[in-house]
């Protein structure tokens, strides 16, 4: 396990965060399932110049990208179909019930309306009425 | 139906198309399930979380803005685990016995990643199992770019550092040599 003695003096570069987008370009291709269809910018070769040359960008790149590649989508827990199963049964049925349920929103809209309507007839009768 | 976009399926579901939710549902209900079950380290957990997202998605679907699907999906799971994961269950629940994921067991890589602080560990999930680019990390988790990555940062060198415990050749080769520290 890292301690913070270990990592302090990564930080003393103001480069360091960005590093973190080189990770994916740098990784292997066979972990990097997005592929990279564009060369490097002017940007990034320059930085990629900069973690060549900095002695604190190098280590931190390199831990990085080991970090990365060691982090195997493919040894990592999946979910197995009945899980998947299990989730939908629990949800589907309740949403399917939802959307097939008609709205209530005319019927409200139709009552405010009825009343809206009794009011100003009422205001109109008792007008009359004086 | 499956040849549609996730936006598309999403604006058919918002008119009430169930068939929609059901491919939606098939694309992504196991990035949510994983997103869950490496936050909470517990199956168990994982599917009760994943099902209350689903349906919290379903209560929100009207605010459904038309952006990409699954960063609005896994930024309504990360609410519903803030709102809905107690405490106690961030911890290995050895008392309610959920079935322990197998990434658990005797692997040290596993093992770091498990024992790696929370907030690591979501930005490690969603940037490399689930390759979401950091600006959407960042909207997710409702944190800034910058922050998730140093997050991912901290979280990669941890890995790598047992990584290299387990094995004392570093397994990735980088494409630089780097100078001995001064």
């Amino acid at each position: 396990m890292t301690t913070a003695a270990s990592r302090a003096p990564l930080s003393r570069c103001p480069e360091t965060e960005k590093l973190i987008d080189l990770i994916r370009p740098l990784a292997p291709p066979q972990t990097a399932t997005r592929p990279q269809s564009e060369p490097p910018s002017p940007a990034h070769q320059q930085l990629l110049q900069h973690c060549q040359d900095c002695p604190l960008c190098s280590v931190t790149l390199e831990k990085m990208t080991s970090g990365y590649g060691a982090f195997l989508p493919s040894q990592t827990e999946t979910p197995q179909p009945l899980q998947l199963e299990r989730i939908a049964r629990g949800i589907l049925p309740h949403i399917a019930k939802d959307l097939a349920s008609p709205s209530r929103a005319p019927v409200l809209v139709l009552v405010a309306l009825v009343f809206l309507l009794m009011a100003v007839a009422a205001f109109y009768l008792s007008r009359q009425a004086l | 139906m499956t040849a549609a976009t996730d936006e598309v399926l999403m604006r058919s579901y918002q008119q009430g198309n169930l068939q929609a939710l059901e491919t939606l549902f098939a694309r992504h209900a196991r990035a949510v399930y994983t997103f869950f079950l490496y936050t909470t380290l517990s199956g168990t957990a994982a599917e009760r979380l994943s099902q209350l997202a689903w349906l919290e998605a379903h209560k929100q679907r009207a605010s459904y803005d038309g952006s990409q699907f699954l960063r609005w999906l896994l930024t309504i799971s990360a609410q519903v685990r803030r709102e809905h994961e107690p405490p106690a269950a961030k911890e290995h629940d050895n008392k309610t016995a959920p079935p322990v994921p197998p990434f658990l067991t005797d692997n040290p890589l596993d093992r770091a990643l498990a024992a790696m602080a929370d907030s690591y560990r979501e930005v490690l999930v969603l940037h490399r199992l689930l390759q979401l680019p950091f600006d959407d990390i960042a909207a997710v988790l409702g944190a800034t770019e910058a922050a998730v990555k140093n997050r991912a940062q901290q979280g990669y060198v941890q890995l790598a550092e047992v990584a290299q415990k387990a094995a004392p050749v570093l397994p990735v080769s980088s494409n630089s040599q780097p100078r001995p520290m001064p």
